[in-house]
């Protein structure tokens, strides 16, 4: 299937249909990317190119306006839901990982009063 | 305005090879070079020295025959200049940037991707390309077994068959060396990628091997030229430059056909259609032409053929004297140095001759052992539905074909006294 690559999102594709909720120029995205996570995350012009072009096949995307050579973006209805279910993914996680050390402390603190759990780096 | 100054360098690059081809251009812009144009040569214009960051990537839907950036490749492109990298040249789907900025955010940042791209435009520029060229040349070199086989002889002493293996056997080196190079970095990219790291780094050891089969290819060839301009086939030395004009008019006309035409597939058809005629017209025309044996008349008019390679010298002649009491025959000598050779050509051309007639059916063509051997021949053997006389001395080999019903013997005889043969060429030591 040609959505089953997309289960998971790596954090280049998630940023890049976070900047397409509302619409934006192609080309204006790395740097909403970079600013968006402080730098954190970089997306590099031909990645951002082959992402566009496959999310626009795969009808995450659509293209809504050109000027010159400029297209702007936005996410489609299915693009929106693909990103909601990332981002329940990720909050599953979280919580996920959350629940975990709650447990792990509390058990820890009924030992140790002064225990704080820091997670491994 | 004064024009400027540019220069011209060999792509000896793989296509592959971004990572070799990027380091060469930095090292180039640091001489104070640029890189303006990209096929089969790189075109170089002289700019400032500068530290500029190069990066080679590939867009797998750009073609050789696109006149210009097509739409979807214009937008790769402003994307690129969007993080400041200018596109310098392209060649085909390889695509040459350079950016002023020494920390320039990466064009690929997704390892993967970029693998897969660069895999798609390998496909098209250099694994299918290779493989098509490969199977050519195998059934290239069944037809040259083939004609060795029909006539040992003829093909032993002929530069050009000798030319044309050594260049074959060349181009073969070249193209398995390139797949296998190729695939060696496919399966250790895929593993790297699979593993979470990023494709394997191309060194400039590849562009060393290719220089080295370049180098070695053509001083192959300039040996070959100077033996046959040595023995006398000078004119085979006019096959060099008649190549490389014939390559240099491919390169001319594709960049002519890029600068006038209007879209990739007119660029494509016609530059297929000139270029299959210039194919025609230099393998059919120029080639055999230069390539043709002497033909000169040193002994007494009857010498019909000439020619020689570093393996042996052959020469062909007809004796005709429209004599009652003479008859018409013809005779090659064919003078072999080295003894192993020599052995093994007169026993090819004993096989391909009863061969050639068994396929008939005729039983006739067994080859039959002729007494009493001429005086300084170590072997004789009559071949006798092929009318062959087919002696062996301890330097040449000599075949004597009669074209009348003379009884072998006698004709032999005849010929010895009456010192039928040129001095250079005589039956007897």
């Amino acid at each position: 299937m040609a959505r089953e690559k997309y289960q998971t999102l790596t954090e280049q594709m998630f940023y890049t249909l976070l900047c397409l909720s509302s619409e934006c120029c192609g080309a204006d995205i790395m740097a909403r990317v970079t600013a968006m996570t402080e730098g954190r995350v970089v997306l590099g012009p031909g990645t951002l190119y082959a992402l566009l072009d496959n999310f626009q096949a795969e009808g995450f995307i659509a293209q809504t306006k050109v000027e010159g050579r400029r297209r702007s973006y936005a996410l489609t209805p299915v693009g929106r839901q693909m990103l909601g279910a990332e981002r329940e993914r990720l909050q599953k996680q979280l919580s996920d990982f959350d629940g975990f050390y709650q447990e792990e402390r509390h058990a820890e603190r009924e030992k140790n009063p002064s225990f704080k759990l820091v997670p491994a780096q | 305005m004064p024009k400027e100054k540019r220069i011209h360098r060999s792509n000896w690059f793989q296509p592959n090879n971004g990572d070799a081809i990027a380091a060469y251009m930095e090292k180039m812009a640091r001489k104070g070079w640029l890189l303006e144009k990209a096929d089969r040569f790189y075109t170089f214009r002289a700019i400032e020295p500068a530290e500029l960051i190069f990066s080679v990537t590939y867009f797998p839907n750009a073609s050789v025959f696109d006149p210009r950036p097509a739409e979807p490749q214009q937008t790769y492109l402003d994307y690129c200049r969007e993080a400041g990298w200018e596109l310098a040249a392209s060649c085909g789907p390889q695509q040459i940037f350079y950016n002023r900025n020494p920390d320039p955010v990466p064009i690929e940042t997704d390892e993967a991707r970029k693998f897969s791209a660069i895999c798609k435009s390998m496909v098209k520029t250099l694994v299918l390309p290779n493989a098509v060229l490969l199977a050519c040349l195998l059934y290239y070199f069944y037809l040259l077994y083939h004609l060795f086989s029909i006539d040992p002889l003829y093909s032993v002493c002929s530069i050009g068959f000798w030319c044309l293996v050594g260049s074959l056997i060349l181009l073969l080196l070249q193209s398995t060396y390139l797949l296998v190079n190729y695939g060696v970095w496919y399966l250790r990219s895929k593993k790297a990628i699979g593993q979470g790291r990023g494709c394997v780094k191309s060194t400039a050891a590849v562009s060393v091997i290719s220089r080295i089969t370049y180098a070695f290819s053509f001083l192959m060839v300039l040996f070959m030229a100077v033996v046959a301009g040595q023995r006398g086939e000078g004119q085979i030395l006019t096959l060099i430059p008649a190549y490389a004009l014939f390559y240099s008019a491919l390169i001319v006309l594709l960049r002519f056909l890029k600068k006038h035409g209007k879209d990739r597939s007119q660029v494509k058809w016609f530059y297929i259609a000139i270029g299959a005629i210039l194919c025609v017209a230099f393998y059919m025309v120029v080639w055999p032409g230069l390539s043709r044996p002497y033909g000169g008349d040193k002994h007494s008019g009857i010498e019909t053929q000439h020619f020689s390679s570093p393996f042996g010298t052959y020469r062909s002649y007809d004796d005709y004297r429209y004599n009652a009491y003479w008859p018409d025959f013809s005779y090659k000598v064919v003078e072999i140095g080295n003894d192993k050779v020599r052995q093994f050509c007169w026993e090819k051309e004993i096989a391909s001759v009863t061969a050639r007639f068994k396929g008939l059916d005729l039983t006739l063509a067994e080859s039959v052992a002729v007494e009493p051997v001429l005086p300084g021949a170590l072997k004789c053997c009559y071949i006798e539905w092929g009318s062959r006389y087919v002696l062996l001395y301890d330097d040449r080999i000599v075949i004597i074909c009669p074209k009348s019903d003379w009884e072998i013997p006698a004709f032999l005889k005849l010929m010895v006294e009456n010192n039928a043969l040129p001095p250079s060429v005589s039956l007897s030591t």
